[in-house]
């Protein structure tokens, strides 16, 4: 469990919120241009990265508005949060150095990834 | 079809440990959304109502027999003497552009449950996550969350003597809630 501060009725738990994925990211101009593996990317493909990652969230069970998080995914703490429209801060996220030694991108478990 | 006006619970108040918990009568409740960066709206809503929308969050204001409450920075719950909701929804809809807001009548939709006495805020702590010496601190501040995992609005009322809290909630959930709260009341003195 974690409180997350809505920017419209301030801090609240994480039940009251609906994650919305990935956000900025744009909708193409021109749909119909796109090969079929852009629009695969545009609707599918999302970075997953292992770090600062900014997200969108609803306050479903509150005021019901969409605002954007910045978040660590490696340790959960949210390092910002903003409203619809506002542009992105510019963060740095610490990523915890695992005892196994797992990479920095992705979570994989390095015993298993490793090629022999 | 009209749905049941009746209280839900169909008992009289009951008071545990202090805490006196009553099914409030039927209130009339009108749900209103439009911009309120539009002046022409939030002045028509203003010349009916004879109150201003609230902008800030969190709050509910009221003048004689009307109360709104802020729910989003787009949306309010008009609360009206229940003879006199037909009157307020017919003048709100003569006096707004209905393409750029939406009134719903929603009378029947949820039903309110009062409480009172000095541990309302220790009996709803057992079920709430929120902090409500912070979020009720004042009198008519508002706060929507989820009680166990439904959804309620609660309202703190001006009371000098005593703590007293209103919960809006859905009447299908009231019978669930209000069992919780007499099961809460039991346990607040061990």
């Amino acid at each position: 469990m974690f409180l997350i501060n809505c920017p419209y009725c301030g801090e609240r738990d994480q039940a009251e919120f609906s994650c919305g994925g990935e956000a900025h990211i744009a909708r193409p101009k021109n749909p119909p241009d796109l090969t079929d593996d852009q629009w695969a990317e545009y609707l599918f493909l999302r970075k997953n990265d292992k770090g600062l990652h900014y997200e969108r969230w609803n306050h479903t069970f509150g005021c019901r508005q969409w605002f954007n998080i910045a978040r660590n995914t490696a340790t959960d703490e949210i390092l910002a949060v903003y409203k619809m429209g506002d542009k992105p801060p510019k963060l740095n996220a610490n990523i915890p150095i695992t005892p196994s030694g797992e990479p920095i991108i992705g979570s994989g478990n390095l015993s298993t990834s490793k090629k022999k | 079809m009209s749905l049941n006006p009746d209280s839900v619970l169909k008992v009289n108040s009951t008071k545990f440990n202090g805490v006196s918990i009553k099914e409030r009568d039927l209130v009339g409740k009108i749900n209103l959304r439009g911009k309120s960066t539009d002046k022409e709206f939030m002045k028509n809503v203003g010349s009916v109502l004879d109150l201003v929308l609230p902008i800030e969050p969190n709050v509910r204001v009221s003048n004689n027999n009307i109360n709104i409450i802020w729910l989003s920075p787009n949306e309010w719950l008009i609360e009206t003497p229940n003879n006199e909701t037909q009157k307020v929804l017919t003048l709100l809809k003569s006096a707004l552009n209905l393409q750029k807001s939406a009134i719903t009548d929603v009378s029947f939709n949820r039903t309110v449950l009062r409480l009172e006495g000095d541990q309302v805020f220790t009996l709803l702590s057992k079920f709430l996550v929120i902090n409500l010496d912070e979020v009720l601190k004042k009198d008519y501040c508002v706060a929507q969350t989820i009680f166990i995992k439904i959804p309620i609005l609660l309202i703190r009322n001006n009371n000098n003597e005593t703590t007293s809290v209103d919960i809006h909630l859905n009447r299908s959930h009231t019978k669930y809630v209000y069992e919780l709260l007499i099961d809460g009341c039991k346990i607040l003195n061990i």
